[in-house]
């Protein structure tokens, strides 16, 4: 019963709020978890908010803060130079994932296989993934070099030879790499598939989760092994391959490093993509505003293709049940 | 002992968080005045250094600078801030900048510099300089040192932190093994066809049998490396009178142009795209070139990693003058600093003759100062005494003389050089698919863009209608 004195009310002690050890699990875990929560506030979702405010300025962030509207988030459907990096990025991207998601699935199914030196052949397969995307942009910048790289010394001869023997009136000559338009981003692709390691861990982790005893089932049904990858690999093996899609189509989205180090976006804009446009726009000509618009174009260009694998993976990636 | 309960624990580890994080918060206490408890006027200034090629040497150059600098000014420290490589420094002071936290004073070079005189960054150092104009002694400066970084009112903003000759290394052995004479070493000695007709000895490109050229430099590109030789044939990249213009449609412009694109695919003597190949050192230190366009930067690396005997010449001439360029490396004060004074008394010792000889033999840099000239190689050889074989006196006589300019800036410089010209650049130098013409088309859109006629989200649709 509730007293009229609230001097005996203030000194009772208040009963003690119990805390549900579901409650105090949830607690922790929020503890625990806040670094990153913190992180991502601070480094990723303020920076992004401060970036599409950005984008309605005419800024270079020290001494230039007019607000021009929408004006750049429509420019960059018009400007044919954010439409020749889209594209240039896209090229990319379409040819990147699907390859380097075939080949390090293709390399994890044969180091899942029970080879001699298997560790030894899983760090060499590795081993190119933990280089730097800097020293690696430099060191195929002198294998490609056309005249005096490794790659045309070895490629000339043999071209050289065959020309030769098919008595061809024009002679068979190794493309210029990166010093053609035709030729720089194949080149560039190329030498990101050197970096096809990361992938190839995950899907390793992935076929060490099917479970053996399938395979022997299917063995005794008559499967062999082309029909056992099909059949019991690659589906049981597609939520693995969804994430690794789903990486992918983000890194390709993004690429930068080898196009900057490599090329710089030519020859004629060639190599230029998305990211490195929107970094000159942004570090070079200072035009913040214009670089933020563009990155949230390329933003909604990751987001687009990344809800669609996701979207249409209820008909492709099966879940163990 | 008293035991912690589970809710007390995370309590106290709350608060001490809560602590830590209001005193990381709270301003820092003045050092200087902590350690000494009596100097509590000293100011600390940082001090962000762009030394490339020699950064170990440079360390050594600031232990011994420093403490004969701290001797003289008691109250003010100086952080050494090492260069943090590529185009992180740009991109890093611009955002010390933004936040408010760049360093007192900052070495930039090329367009970098001029981008900041023309950003507002810089502190106008006009002022200073007529107040400590015996000390200063712009005098001591060739002709063009300053160009790059005055205002529209022509005050100065930054001061010289060397000055780079470009010049003509080659290699002494490759010359005496074809038999040929090597160049004369006196500058307007020799010209622009003399070049051709040595190079032509020295190219090789037999199938089955390793491809050489004769020179190269970085990459004649949109930049200051095509700048000096059209300032050979008479004319600039940068209109000198109005930096908004363009001047390639001139024809002693194309002439040059016409000239670069013979050599890199006629007479073959010039191996071009080294800047997305083999870099030019490399190629001159492994033998596929036997001359290179190179300033005294590399004088240090060439001197360590050459297994021939080599020497420098000066640059052919063109048909109309010497071309050579001068190179833009200064030291800015940033205008937000706390300490402009403290920060320009700084900047006096880094421009010193004290520091120009110093910066001689750990940078193996050209001092700028015209009186610190004649000790360039003096200071060369207390670094290493093969550099008593090297005719020094090439780079220093061309900064005596006022030879060449540095590199021309546009009004928008990086989007004038790098989105409009050097895609046509490109494909008439690099790729041979197009006639010199289109850089001169490309030219006019430089002129349009910095007259307002162009916005930037159209320069590509404009460069696209050239087909």
């Amino acid at each position: 019963m509730a007293t009229l004195n609230p001097a005996a009310d203030a000194g009772a002690r208040a009963p003690r709020r119990k805390w549900t050890p579901e409650k105090r699990e949830a607690l922790f875990g929020f503890f625990f978890i806040s670094p990153w929560i913190i992180g991502f506030l601070v480094f990723t979702l303020g920076p992004m908010i401060t970036s599409l405010v950005f984008g309605f300025y005419r800024t270079d962030l020290l001494q230039i803060w007019e607000a021009v509207g929408f004006k750049w988030f429509q420019a960059v459907f018009t400007d044919v130079l954010v439409r020749k990096a889209m594209f240039n990025t896209a090229y990319y991207a379409f040819i990147m994932v699907p390859l380097s998601t075939t080949l390090a699935l293709l390399i994890a199914v044969l180091l899942n296989q029970n080879v001699k030196g298997q560790s030894f052949w899983r760090t060499v397969y590795y081993l190119p993934s933990v280089v730097a995307g800097a020293a690696v942009a430099i060191l195929f910048k002198w294998l490609y070099q056309p005249d005096i790289g490794l790659l045309n010394s070895i490629l000339n001869p043999i071209l050289f030879r065959i020309s030769n023997f098919l008595s061809l009136e024009t002679q068979l000559v190794a493309p210029r790499w990166v010093f053609s338009q035709e030729w720089a981003m194949p080149s560039v692709i190329i030498m990101a598939l050197w970096g096809a390691g990361g992938a190839m861990l995950i899907f390793l982790a992935g076929l060490r989760g099917i479970p053996t005893a399938l395979y022997e089932a299917a063995k005794i049904d008559g499967a062999g092994p082309v029909r056992q990858f099909f059949s019991i690999t690659i589906p049981l093996l597609t939520p693995t391959i969804l994430f690794n899609v789903v990486l992918n189509i983000i890194a390709s989205w993004q690429v930068f490093t080898q196009v900057l180090i490599m090329t710089q976006g030519g020859p004629n804009n060639a190599t230029l993509t998305m990211v490195l446009h929107l970094y000159n726009t942004g570090f070079s000509q200072f035009r913040f505003g214009y670089a933020s618009a563009q990155a949230w174009a390329l933003f909604l260009a990751i987001l687009v293709f990344v809800l669609f694998a996701i979207r249409t993976s209820s008909s492709w990636v099966q879940y163990e049940r | 002992m008293q035991k912690v309960s589970r809710r007390q624990f995370i309590r106290f580890t709350g608060l001490g968080a809560a602590g830590l994080a209001l005193a990381a918060c709270a301003p820092a206490a003045d050092e200087a005045a902590v350690g000494t408890g009596a100097t509590a006027e000293v100011v600390n200034l940082r001090y962000q250094s762009r030394e490339l090629q020699e950064a170990e040497g440079v360390q050594e150059l600031w232990s011994e600078f420093y403490p004969e600098f701290k001797a003289n000014n008691p109250d003010i420290e100086v952080e050494f801030l090492p260069q943090p490589g590529g185009v992180n420094l740009r991109e890093g002071v611009l955002a010390q900048m933004v936040a408010g936290d760049a360093p007192d004073l900052i070495e930039f070079c090329c367009w970098s510099s001029t981008f900041f005189v023309q950003k507002g960054e810089t502190l106008n150092l006009q002022a200073y300089i007529d107040r400590d104009a015996d000390e200063v002694d712009l005098d001591d400066y060739y002709e063009g040192q300053f160009d790059p970084w005055v205002d529209e009112q022509g005050d100065i903003h930054l001061m010289p932190r060397f000055t780079g000759t470009m010049a003509l290394y080659y290699n002494i052995d490759m010359f005496e093994e074809m038999g040929v004479d090597t160049p004369p070493h006196e500058w307007g000695a020799w010209n622009h066809e003399d070049y051709v007709a040595i190079g032509e000895n020295f190219v090789s490109r037999e199938p089955g049998q390793p491809i050489t050229w004769a020179t190269s430099n970085y990459g004649m590109n949109a930049n200051w490396l095509s700048q000096y030789w059209i300032r050979g044939f008479g004319a600039n990249m940068v209109n000198p009178d109005d930096n908004r213009l363009c001047g390639l449609a001139e024809p002693a412009a194309i002439d040059a142009l016409n000239y670069i694109h013979s050599i890199i695919w006629d007479s073959n003597i010039f191996a071009y795209g080294s800047d997305i190949g083999m870099g030019v050192n490399q190629l001159f230190e492994s033998g596929r070139i036997s001359m290179m366009e190179m300033g005294p930067w590399s004088l240090g690396s060439t001197m360590r990693n050459a297994t021939f005997r080599w020497d420098v010449a000066p640059l052919p001439m063109g048909p109309s003058e010497i071309t050579t360029h001068q190179s833009v490396d200064g030291t800015m004060i940033w205008n937000k600093t706390d300490h402009p004074d403290e920060s320009w008394q700084t900047l006096k010792w880094l421009t010193s003759p004290f520091y120009g000889k110093l910066y001689a033999k750990w940078g193996t840099k050209q001092p700028s100062r015209i009186s610190v000239l004649p000790e360039f190689q003096s200071a060369l050889i207390d670094r290493d005494e093969r550099f008593g074989d090297i005719d020094i006196d090439v780079f220093t006589s061309s900064i005596a003389a006022s030879l060449g300019g540095p590199e021309e800036m546009f009004a928008n410089d990086f989007t004038c050089k790098d989105t409009i010209l050097k895609p046509a650049f490109d494909q008439v130098m690099l790729l041979n698919e197009a006639p010199v013409d289109l850089i001169v088309q490309h030219a006019d859109i430089v002129n349009r863009f910095n007259a307002g006629e162009i916005a930037i989200e159209d320069l590509g649709g404009a460069m696209a209608a050239l087909g």
